[in-house]
């Protein structure tokens, strides 16, 4: 058997891949290495993190929120700033997603969480979800803190964009940076990014595509949300404010214009920003994916959706096979090569390739 | 003396004007104040030729007035959408124009109040604009006509490659629409000159319009900017002045090829006090004073990088303008130019990098401070008491319409300067737009890009530099010393953004997108790079988001449920259950209606257990699907083994707290 300098290689950009790169440094005799696009300032940002996502899913949720708990256990070691408490609100424009969000609704209330319903304004009239003080990641703050304390847990890091990476079917990667060539043991692919890069397109699991996302920076000073963050579940449109400044993110479904046309009052007085489109991946059921490249046993984990960061315990967890109980049920539900949809993993955001 | 900002019409070197006819003069009022110009001036130039340099404020600090501000102006009384930008809007007389942007001072800016106050305050000095916000880009309002033409070819820039592209191509039989943002066609070639052996640029733009004159192949569109570049379109907009009157319209261009020949943009030297009034770069300068005869001040300081600048100074000597120094970033600068300014008399110091420059509130003039490179700002510093300043910068492509298509751009460290990179099938780059230096390689891209957008052969292109010993490399633009906080340390573009330098360490860098909402130009981009403040892939990805934007926002769709339930709830059979419910209750759950002895009407996601003691939500054996009607209570159940009896109750969970509710029929039809 080869000898490999690394016990695991940590592939992806984003908080994700740097929390999952520090849990394994801290596991029994794990040593990572990261490789990765260190975050920049201004640029935009991809993603917002979330500490809770619309699901419907008992086993999901257990799951999830555990891992959450375990996340933000390290919110003191990212530092001030990284993690924000603020009103999540979850939008429905139809009966269907109205009544998706009360499956949502009381699972939570079921775990002891709060979500209550939000009315419109002036009126009784149910238009969705509400999470009060929900942890939210800064955005480009988070990921920076996120890949410095993985750099103070004692994960290697090697910058992805000079790097090259050689995947191979047992598992392990050779990787290659400034002339010096390393292996590990085993590859994990953890950001969209990543996978998209390094994977070819039919060594993806058949549940898994790719979409066109976008996110744009918006100036629109008129602009009311419910709160500072509102998604709107028809759309998959993420708004995140600040002082009239807006993140606008998509989920692959519609396309950034149509979005926006229907989201804000006067789209015309929309100052855009910045704006970018990029590929990612989403699952066709809707439930996160843990797997492996076909023919191979590179590791990934993809459609994790806005709570991806928070579940890093639990990845880190899959990756060192040490899952706990309710883990085990979720993710050996969710990975493996899905195919087809599975029935039982079927939940919100279903169908939104 | 009578007109301080308006040069002779009799200066050398066409100084005095090109393309203004003081046989007609005009005047109008803008936000109130009286401006006088010349038929062929712009709104900017009059205004600048009037005094008028002082745009406003940001956080505190006072703005000038600069051809890179998008200053968007309208008739006092007409829409604010149908605005156009001030240094594009021919100047017509008697009209009376206000600006669109937030005004420090309350009064109004046109009527009764702003006549009555002009009488009673006399003249402002300033357009008072409020810029901590910036100023929104031009937009054209959805009103402006649109009109559609169709060419073999578009060529976008009117400079010398744009225009051997375009003789290239009629040479080729081709029909042809050349764009040129001006109102004249050979973008900056009078400011860089001709190196020796070349034509003057006169001739050589003369030249190159001969070629093109009278041919029926092509359309010459003046004044019009092209706004976006797509497969098979380019969309423009264009301001036109026809009999005193100011129409503006949108164009469709349908061509399968285009030909990018923007030309490079002057980058703005980095240090405090870089936009304030008075202040110009030196291309901006050039072509005021060669278009207009307008210059900022009669004694000016000319700091440069590079010898491009040295004309401006020698051609304001000539025509009557008190050069106090030229100021060169470069220790030992070797140039013609050098030469010919010693020769003239003309002072010239090295080694000098500006350090910042201050409004002089009483005197109204500008302290322009200078350090010398090399002693890291240890030694004394050289000041200046001046009218003006002319801070050249070094030259970033204009690849906004490049980058908006979709190409990619990469950072040369050689030149400080983001290249275009790759191809986009149809669209080639050409001039300095894709980094050639030379007029020679301007012409000879330009002719490149035609013929091969046609499938013809082209030669390489040669781009002659003369040796260093002759002429010196170019420095990079000048950055000065961070010294102290943000505030004050100068401005990363000359545009709409008022990008503000940040000291290192950035102190919010991690929200910086969100927390300055700034449409970065690439200008400051590359400024972010030189700063060391972004890499040059980040920087490359960055510019792609800030400068690449090609989203058009549809109006508000109208809604067509006003809200999502706007009926009582009632569950019907022929609605498919959501899919997310499959499985969740066993292989063939029923649906179930339920009642509520306690009268309740239960929500739509509210687990059903068995036990009144709930259990883990793991353990529910149902769900409900439904409410109940207005007049009923309870609600509609999906539910994977209901009971047999009607008698025997199931628990609805509220939170943590059971409800009790008996399931009273069940319906035919199943869900699975």
């Amino acid at each position: 058997m080869a000898e490999h300098a690394y016990d695991v290689a940590v592939i992806g950009s984003g908080a994700l891949a740097c929390l999952v790169a520090g849990l394994l440094v801290a596991g029994p005799a794990r040593s990572t290495v990261l490789v990765t696009t260190p975050p920049a300032a201004f640029r935009l940002p991809r993603s917002l993190s979330l500490g809770l996502s619309p699901m419907t899913r008992p086993d999901r949720a257990r799951a999830s929120l555990a891992a959450r708990t375990e996340a933000l256990a390290l919110a003191a070691d990212l530092g001030k700033g990284a993690l924000l408490a603020e009103d999540v609100s979850f939008l429905a424009r139809n009966s269907a997603d109205l009544d998706g969000l009360g499956h949502f609704r009381h699972l939570m209330r079921s775990f002891g969480e709060t979500v209550e319903p939000l009315l419109a304004r002036g009126s009784d009239q149910p238009i969705g979800v509400r999470v009060r003080n929900l942890a939210v990641g800064a955005p480009t703050r988070f990921d920076m803190a996120a890949s410095d304390w993985a750099d103070r847990a004692g994960a290697r890091r090697l910058d992805a964009r000079e790097t090259a990476v050689a995947l191979k079917r047992d598992g392990s990667c050779r990787l290659t940076y400034a002339g010096i060539t390393t292996e590990a043991a085993q590859a994990v692919l953890l950001s969209d990014e990543a996978i998209l890069a390094l994977a070819p397109t039919d060594s993806l699991d058949k549940v898994l595509e790719i979409v066109p996302q976008e996110a744009a920076l918006l100036a629109a000073p008129g602009l009311r949300l419910r709160s500072p963050v509102q998604i709107d579940l028809a759309t998959g449109l993420t708004l995140f404010g600040h002082r009239g400044t807006y993140l606008a993110l998509t989920d692959g479904r519609v396309r950034l214009e149509r979005a926006l046309s229907q989201a804000v009052p006067d789209p015309a007085g929309l100052g855009i920003l910045s704006h970018a489109r990029f590929e990612a991946l989403v699952s066709r059921d809707g439930a996160p994916y843990f797997g492996h490249l076909k023919n191979s046993r590179t590791l990934l984990a993809a459609a994790l959706g806005p709570m991806a960061a928070f579940l890093a315990p639990m990845v880190a967890h899959w990756v060192a096979g040490t899952l706990t109980e309710a883990e085990t049920a979720f993710v050996e539900a969710a990975g493996g090569h899905r195919g087809a949809i599975r029935p039982a993993l079927l939940d919100l955001g279903a169908g939104a390739a | 003396m009578s007109a301080p900002y308006r040069l002779p019409a009799n200066a050398e070197h066409g100084f005095g004007g090109l393309a203004i006819d003081r046989k007609t003069p005009l005047r109008f009022r803008l936000n109130g104040r009286e401006i006088s110009g010349f038929g062929g001036d712009t709104v900017l130039s009059a205004a600048f030729a009037s005094g008028l340099w002082l745009a406003g404020q940001f956080r505190g600090e006072p703005i000038g007035l600069s051809p890179h501000l998008p200053l968007l102006v309208h008739p006092a009384g007409t829409d604010a959408a149908t605005a156009l930008p001030a240094h594009r809007l021919p100047a017509v007389d008697g009209a009376n124009l206000v600006t669109t942007a937030p005004r420090l001072d309350p009064m109004p800016a046109s009527g009764l109040a702003a006549r009555a106050r002009l009488r009673l305050l006399g003249e402002e000095r300033a357009l008072n604009l409020q810029l901590d916000a910036g100023l929104l880009p031009f937009s054209p309002s959805a009103q402006t006509t649109r009109e559609e033409l169709s060419a073999d070819l578009v060529v976008i820039g009117a400079g010398v490659a744009g225009l051997a592209a375009a003789g290239t191509a009629i040479g080729l039989g081709k029909r042809v629409i050349l764009v040129e943002r001006d109102q004249q066609t050979g973008g900056a070639l009078s400011y860089f000159g001709a190196i020796d052996g070349e034509e003057t640029p006169l001739a050589q733009i003369t030249r190159l319009d001969k070629e093109l004159a009278g041919k029926g192949e092509l359309v010459l569109l003046t004044g019009a900017k092209a706004l976006r570049v797509t497969a098979g379109e380019v969309l423009v907009h264009q301001i036109r002045s026809e009999f005193g009157q100011i129409t503006s319209r949108m164009l469709a261009l349908a061509a399968p090829r285009v030909v990018l020949a923007t030309g490079a943009g002057e980058r703005l030297p980095i240090y405090p006090g870089n936009r304030l009034p008075f202040s110009l770069g030196s291309v901006a300068a050039f072509q005021l004073a060669e278009r207009f005869g307008v210059v900022p001040g009669r004694r000016l300081v000319v700091s440069t990088p590079h010898a491009h600048a040295y004309r401006y100074a020698l051609y304001g000597r000539d025509g009557g303008l008190d050069i106090l120094r030229i100021a060169d970033l470069r220790l030992e600068p070797r140039s013609r130019y050098v030469d010919f300014c010693m020769a003239s008399g003309l002072t010239l110091s090295t080694g000098l990098v500006p350090e910042r420059a201050q409004l002089q509130k009483k005197t109204g003039t500008l302290r322009f401070t200078l350090a010398n490179v090399l002693d890291a700002g240890r030694g004394s510093p050289t000041e200046f008491e001046t009218d003006a300043i002319i801070a050249a910068g070094g030259f970033q492509p204009r690849l906004d319409l490049w980058i908006a298509a979709g190409g990619a751009i990469t950072w040369d460290k050689a030149s400080h300067q983001f290249r275009p990179r790759g191809t986009i099938e149809g669209l080639v780059v050409a001039g300095a737009a894709a980094g050639w230096q030379s007029t020679r390689a301007a012409i000879g891209s330009g002719k490149a890009a035609a013929l091969t957008l046609f499938g013809k052969p082209a030669s390489p292109v040669d781009d002659p530099a003369l040796p260093s010993h002759f002429e010196s490399p170019d420095a990079p633009t000048a950055i000065s010393r961070a010294t102290g906080e943000g505030k004050g340390q100068g401005f990363l573009d000359a545009g709409a953004a008022f990008t503000l330098r940040r000291p290192l360490p950035l102190p919010d860098l991690a929200t910086e997108a969100l927390t300055h909402p700034t449409p970065l130009g690439l200008d400051a981009i590359a400024a972010l790079v030189d700063l060391g403040q972004i890499d040059p892939g980040h920087g490359a990805e960055l510019a792609r988001e800030r400068t690449g934007i090609a989203l058009t926002i549809p109006p508000a769709e109208p809604k067509a449920v006003k809200s999502p339930k706007t009926a009582e709830p009632a569950f019907a059979p022929e609605n498919p259950l959501p899919a997310y419910l499959a499985g969740r209750f066993g292989p063939r759950p029923l649906i179930c209606r339920l009642g509520s002895p306690e009268a309740r009407r239960f929500e739509v996601g509210q687990l059903i257990h068995r036990e009144a003691v709930l259990g883990e939500p793991e353990t529910a054996i149902g769900v409900v699907v439904a409410g109940a009607s207005a007049t009923e209570h309870g609600g509609w159940a999906l539910i994977g083994a209901p009971p047999e009896e009607s008698e025997v109750l199931v628990f609805v969970r509220d939170g943590a707290a059971p409800q009790a509710a008996r399931v009273l029929a069940r319906h035919p039809a199943r869900f699975s």
